[in-house]
């Protein structure tokens, strides 16, 4: 695997992880796609996919391994089930594809998996369009993708709302979670009328930061997480110390309404929506 | 107990002048202005003292202006003028020490022995600024030395002690070797104590679990002479204590070690005007490591470890010129202080939880203090003192900053300061009595728990503290007044002191923020009174009706109070000791009763109210010469009616000692 050296960051990367600017200097493949004499590899910092918010990398190239130019890149995550010999298909939450400047042929963009794969039952299929020298090229190719969830880390949820909409949620940041005030990012989507999943705008997400294990104490430095420009919710949450905490939330709708969520107090000591981390 | 004042010392062989003159010439030339207690060992000392071997708190407790916190058998901690140990400074013939622990487990005293010491200093107010910046004042411990003599000596001693109560073993010994231009102590003491029993109690159990101590302690000074005027000397201390049980706290210890080191070097009539340079560079490191393993039921298993490292160096310079006697220190040091709190969840799946409670601070102050005594008079003495001191603290451990971040998000990890101090003192003699009136004002820095403790448990009053590094300094404006009357026959001394205390660092409950110890009730954050005002009041005499009777009686009170309706916390009620003494030949006897009033409780600060009490003690001492050599015996009983009590302070109402019956054995040689 070749290292990829960039001198600059994409705005979106300084937004979502500025801590990890030099990402893409160690990215491990993950599946290499072939077809028509042009090879797509799937890239990203872990060299595997899980549930939840994944940003992955695509490389274009030949089949002598040089870099190619595509006028228009697009890419489709589809889930296949066998439920009872019926065949249904649903996708999940994931971005467009935009170049990384300053690289001819690195694309980058994010999919939110919502379930692992579980063959043969049930499994993932990425189709990714490009247009080379005026030609379309389609590529297919199955994909794992893992759970990843644990008694003390959980970085994506889906829950039903108030209002019965089933909203999906996913923790980008902190990813290495320190004593002190930390960067919170979720990602906030809902699954829409028309097979789609688009990102929720305008909404309030409050945090509560609990340690189940010390009485379910909270610490001071926290801030609620509204939405900026990237899409993405952003806040604070504080950490007192390292160990095991549960990030409690309540989401609000754009009329300040909860949807889903509750305070903790005494004889509630989780809401029902919440994540997980561990440091 | 012997308590020495300032004028109570040794005669000038060539002077014929009134007893009071001859003594404040002599505390001038030592520059001795405040309280002396000397401490009994084996070496020294041991003569008049009831209980040669008994721990250095006892002696320190013995002084009227000192109260020592008990959280157990071992290891109180002085508490000077009804203030703790942020407001005084404790040092080691001169150097600074500080803890190791957050919980105030580990007191400096906690780390030297008897035998290492010969007596304490105690100086009140300003006149303890000598080494930093105090409001209360300051303690010294002052190291025992044999010193150079003309003819080559060499004697020890070899000792024990036995205490019914706790089943306490005490042993020991010293070597000295002294000649002309060499001398090389050596001493060692061995304690082991078991649970101690408090008075009989409604038929109660009256073991006081986890009061347990074994505490070891060599020590070395050896000193050269590099000319007539000269010398070299170094000195070593090392202290190891385990298994220290705590009772009025959820841990104990397992072990708290000490390593304290220092050389110097002394010119002794540098110039006709110069009396004393001495210069002397120090170095002390501690280990303090708390332990909960013997506690059945704990809210959640923890590992609390702490060190505090300190070096620096001194140099001063004492002499006269006409009516003036004078001292000029020059000082510098820098400590660091680093604290962890590991916990253990139940769950073996679940990671372990880790916090700094020290963020690993470091202290560097740099002052110059100076003292001029001016005779004005053959009766009229005046003392003013002034010194000014550069005080920086910084926060080394990024993990440590950004927890203090939670609650002080734009937190730089340094902090300056300056601090001022100022007093003057007027001493007017006239025959037998002595007056003293002084003012003075003086700043001194948050501590490193005041500044930067995170989450620190206060079981007293069951909240975590957390610092506050934005604080000013706290200032103080003391005022004192005292006289004294001595006699052949009567002495008797009245004393009262005044701290009026600005920007005093207390701290309050903040609401909406939550604990982080399991059982704690919520959080206390250190922010600044406008006032707090503390009163020490004392009266002493003594009267030696026939040749070989003296009694005596002392009492004392304190008072404190701060705005926002505070009720200051150990602030010592009234309290009073009364004392025969027989002595001839070699032979004493002491009876004593001790007491207090019940206690202004602060209930804010988790103060209970403890009754009044008395108890009786009684005493023998016996010194039996063998040749060249002496055997010392000494017999005695605390507590002699086996009464059960406890005072204002003891730490979460942990009850004192029931009857104890000691001897201790000293042989000299």
């Amino acid at each position: 695997m070749a290292s990829l050296l960039f001198t600059s960051c994409s705005k979106e990367d300084d937004e979502v992880s500025p801590k990890n600017v030099n990402e893409k200097d160690n990215l491990q493949l993950i599946e290499s796609i072939g077809n028509k004499g042009y090879i797509v590899d799937l890239l990203n910092s872990s060299g595997q996919l899980k549930v939840g918010h994944n940003k992955i990398y695509l490389r274009l190239k030949d089949s002598n391994g040089n870099a190619v130019n595509s006028t228009t890149i697009d890419w489709m995550p589809m889930m296949t089930m066998n439920m009872g010999g019926m065949p249904h298909e649903h996708s999940c939450p994931f971005s467009n594809l935009s170049k990384v400047s300053g690289q001819e042929n690195l694309y980058e963009g994010y999919i939110v998996f919502t379930m692992a794969s579980d063959a043969p039952n049930s499994f993932w299929n990425l189709e990714v369009k490009v247009t080379v020298d005026s030609q379309d090229v389609v590529f297919n190719d199955k994909l794992n993708v893992i759970d990843v969830n644990s008694d003390y880390n959980k970085k994506f949820t889906t829950v039903m709302g108030s209002d019965s909409v089933n909203y999906i949620l996913a923790l980008l940041e902190p990813t290495n979670p320190k004593i002190g005030v930390n960067d919170i990012v979720v990602a906030l989507f809902k699954k829409g009328q028309n097979q789609d999943f688009p990102i929720v705008d305008n909404y309030t997400i409050k945090v509560d930061p609990r340690m189940p294990g010390m009485n379910n104490h909270s610490a001071p430095g926290s801030q609620d997480m509204r939405q900026e420009s990237d899409g993405f919710y952003h806040g604070k949450v504080g950490l007192s110390m390292s160990g095991y905490w549960k990030i409690n939330l309540i989401l609000q709708d754009a009329s300040d309404i909860t949807v889903r969520g509750e305070p903790i107090k005494e004889g509630n000591l989780e809401s029902s929506l919440n994540f997980k981390l561990e440091f | 107990m012997l308590l020495v004042s300032c004028f109570a010392s040794t005669l000038l062989a060539n002077e014929k002048l009134d007893s009071l003159q001859k003594l404040q010439y002599d505390s001038l030339l030592k520059q001795e202005v405040g309280e002396i207690i000397i401490v009994g060992n084996a070496d020294e000392n041991y003569l008049n003292e009831s209980k040669a071997l008994g721990s250095i708190d006892k002696y320190l407790e013995e002084s009227s202006v000192v109260n020592m916190v008990k959280r157990g058998a071992y290891a109180w901690e002085p508490m000077l003028n009804g203030m703790s140990t942020e407001r005084s400074i404790i040092t080691i013939d001169g150097m600074q020490i500080f803890q190791a622990c957050t919980d105030k487990m580990d007191p400096i005293t906690s780390y030297v022995e008897n035998t290492n010491l010969s007596k304490a200093r105690i100086e009140e107010g300003q006149s303890g600024s000598e080494f930093g910046g105090t409001v209360a004042g300051s303690i010294d411990l002052i190291r025992k030395r044999s010193g150079f003599s003309q003819q080559k000596e060499i004697g020890g001693s070899v000792f024990s002690a036995y205490e019914t109560n706790n089943k306490q073993q005490v042993y020991g010994a010293t070597l000295n070797y002294s000649t002309r231009r060499y001398f090389a102590d050596l001493d060692f003491t061995y304690r082991d104590a078991e649970n101690y029993k408090a008075g009989q109690h409604k038929g109660k159990s009256r073991e006081v679990n986890y009061s347990q101590f074994t505490k070891r302690n060599v020590s070395a000074t050896t000193g050269v002479k590099l000319s007539n005027k000269q010398e070299l000397e170094g000195a070593v201390i090392y202290d190891n204590a385990t298994d220290v049980g705590y009772p009025g706290l959820p841990m104990d210890v397992s072990l708290a070690e000490a390593l304290i080191t220092s050389i110097s070097y002394r010119y002794n009539h540098l110039s006709e005007h110069i009396h004393l340079w001495e210069t002397k560079a120090y170095f002390n490191n501690i280990t303090h490591i708390m332990d909960d393993s013997h506690r059945p039921i704990v809210p959640i298993r923890m590992d609390m470890p702490g060190w505090s490292k300190t070096k620096g160096i001194y140099s001063k310079i004492s002499g006269g010129y006409k009516k003036h006697t004078f001292r000029a220190t020059l000082s510098t040091y820098q400590n660091n202080s680093l604290a962890e709190m590991t916990m253990f969840p139940d769950n073996p799946n679940e990671k372990n939880m880790f916090m700094l409670t020290w963020p690993d601070v470091n202290t560097l102050y740099s002052g110059l203090s100076l003292v001029d005594n001016i005779s004005l008079s053959s009766h009229f003495l005046l003392t003013i003192q002034g010194g000014v001191g550069l005080h920086y603290n910084e926060i080394k451990s990024d993990l440590g900053l950004n927890g203090l971040q939670l609650f002080y998000p734009d937190l730089e990890p340094t902090k300056k300061r300056l601090l001022k101090n100022l007093s003057s003192r007027l001493s007017y003699y006239k025959g037998d009595f002595l007056y003293k009136i002084g003012v003075g004002y003086g700043e001194r820095a948050p501590s490193v728990s005041e500044g930067y403790g995170f989450y620190l448990l206060n079981i007293n009053d069951n909240y975590d503290y957390v610092g506050n590094p934005n604080m000013k300094n706290e200032k103080s404006l003391n005022l004192e007044a005292s006289s004294a009357f001595e006699n052949e026959k009567f002495s008797a001394k009245a004393k009262v002191n005044y701290f009026y205390i600005m920007d005093y660092i207390v701290g309050k409950f903040k609401t909406g923020i939550a604990a982080m110890n399991i059982s704690a009730n919520g959080v206390k954050i250190y922010e600044q009174l406008n006032h707090a005002s503390i009163v020490n009041t004392s009266l002493g005499l003594a009267y030696k009706p026939l040749f070989n009777w003296t009694f005596s009686a002392d009492a004392s009170y304190r008072y404190g109070q701060a705005t926002k309706n505070t009720i200051l916390p150990l602030i010592q009620p009234f309290s009073y000791r009364v004392q025969l003494k027989y002595e001839k030949n070699k032979f004493f006897a002491e009876a004593s009763v001790e007491g207090s009033t019940e206690n202004r409780n602060s209930v804010e600060f988790g103060e209970t109210k403890k009754a009044a009490f008395a108890i009786a003690n009684f005493a023998l001492s016996k010194i039996i010469n063998l040749e060249k050599n002496s055997l010392v015996v000494k017999l005695g009983v605390e507590n002699l009616l086996d009464h059960h009590y406890s005072t204002f302070d003891n730490w979460f109402g942990i009850p004192r000692m029931g009857r104890n019956i000691y001897t201790n054995v000293v042989f000299n040689f």
